[in-house]
């Protein structure tokens, strides 16, 4: 890089410094836009996932289960997701009237691992 | 000076933007795994079927991706339930686990995902799947195997063709490099 080396590293520190603003502030409006879309109940909340599926820290996501199995999960008998799903495709039955908000977001106590954090629960009408 | 320095950092900008990136791809592989009827005692008739569809995904990137979580999106709600995902070790089919399940960097991996595909029993009764059902009242797993995906095609051409209609299968991974989500979806074939 020669003479411009330095101006180099600079913009490098600029430009970090830049984009990690820029996420945050993507961060604060993605918040905000899920606060709204709460309001509107269960068909705003689908809007807002099928537009926000790219949120870099968050992966919002949504789905149905049976009463059954919400009652399960309120009483606390689930530890993981994928033992709630596991419930769930076992219930003999056609009806999911409840819907689930739920994030998926890297856990900060555990190394690599995930969890999926429960944002609100929705009844269908 | 000051506009030698502006211009430097544009071309910075623009170079960042134009690299190619490699990606991650998935592809849907014919299969010879087993279709199941599901019998529910309940209801007294047939109500859920197991679709087998095998998937390979190709990690194009230089970065190891980790499995976030997976669905077998129905092209209408009211058209299944939640899908499992199993992948071969050692020639056998196991479910995946979420807190291991990842692909190295160039590596590729096959899994099977099974859908659960609710019956319309107004349309197929047990009537209609009439050879299944005593030996499914007597099975205590109240699940039976019914042939490779081709095979129920053309004994249930009926049921089956409109099956999988519209349906997707939707991957999230985890990229551990950049750190960000890599959403994958494709239609069913």
């Amino acid at each position: 890089m020669g003479p411009l080396s330095p101006i180099n590293d600079l913009a490098g520190v600029l430009i970090q410094q830049y984009s990690n603003d820029l996420e945050e502030t993507i961060e604060m409006l993605v918040q905000q836009e899920l606060a709204e879309a709460k309001e509107e109940g269960l068909k705003g909340v689908q809007s807002f996932v099928y537009n926000n599926s790219n949120s870099k820290k968050n992966k919002y996501d949504l789905m149905a289960i049976s009463t059954e199995t919400a009652g399960k999960l309120l009483r606390g008998e689930f530890k993981t997701m994928s033992k709630l799903k596991g419930f769930d495709s076992e219930i003999e039955s056609f009806d999911k009237p409840i819907s689930i908000l739920f994030r998926s977001v890297k856990n900060p106590n555990r190394g690599g691992d995930f969890m999926q954090v429960i944002e609100s629960i929705f009844l269908k009408q | 000076m000051k506009k030698v320095i502006i211009i430097y950092l544009i071309c910075l900008l623009l170079g960042s933007c134009c690299q190619s990136e490699k990606k991650t791809s998935i592809n849907q592989v014919s299969t010879n795994q087993m279709v199941f009827l599901n019998y529910s005692n309940k209801m007294n008739t047939i109500w859920a079927i197991n679709v087998p569809f095998k998937i390979e995904i190709k990690n194009e990137t230089s970065s190891r991706i980790q499995l976030v979580g997976y669905e077998y999106v129905y092209g209408n709600q009211m058209k299944g339930t939640f899908s499992k995902m199993y992948e071969f070790i050692n020639t056998q089919l196991e479910e995946i686990n979420l807190k291991t399940a990842g692909i190295d960097p160039l590596k590729s991996k096959q899994y099977i995902v099974y859908s659960k595909h609710f019956v319309d029993t107004s349309q197929y009764n047990n009537d209609y799947f009439a050879r299944y059902i005593k030996p499914l009242k007597t099975n205590k797993s109240k699940k039976i195997a019914v042939g490779s995906i081709e095979e129920f095609k053309l004994h249930y051409s009926k049921c089956s063709n409109s099956l999988y209609k519209n349906d997707s299968l939707k991957f999230n991974y985890y990229d551990t490099d950049k750190n960000k989500f890599i959403n994958l979806k494709i239609p069913i074939k």
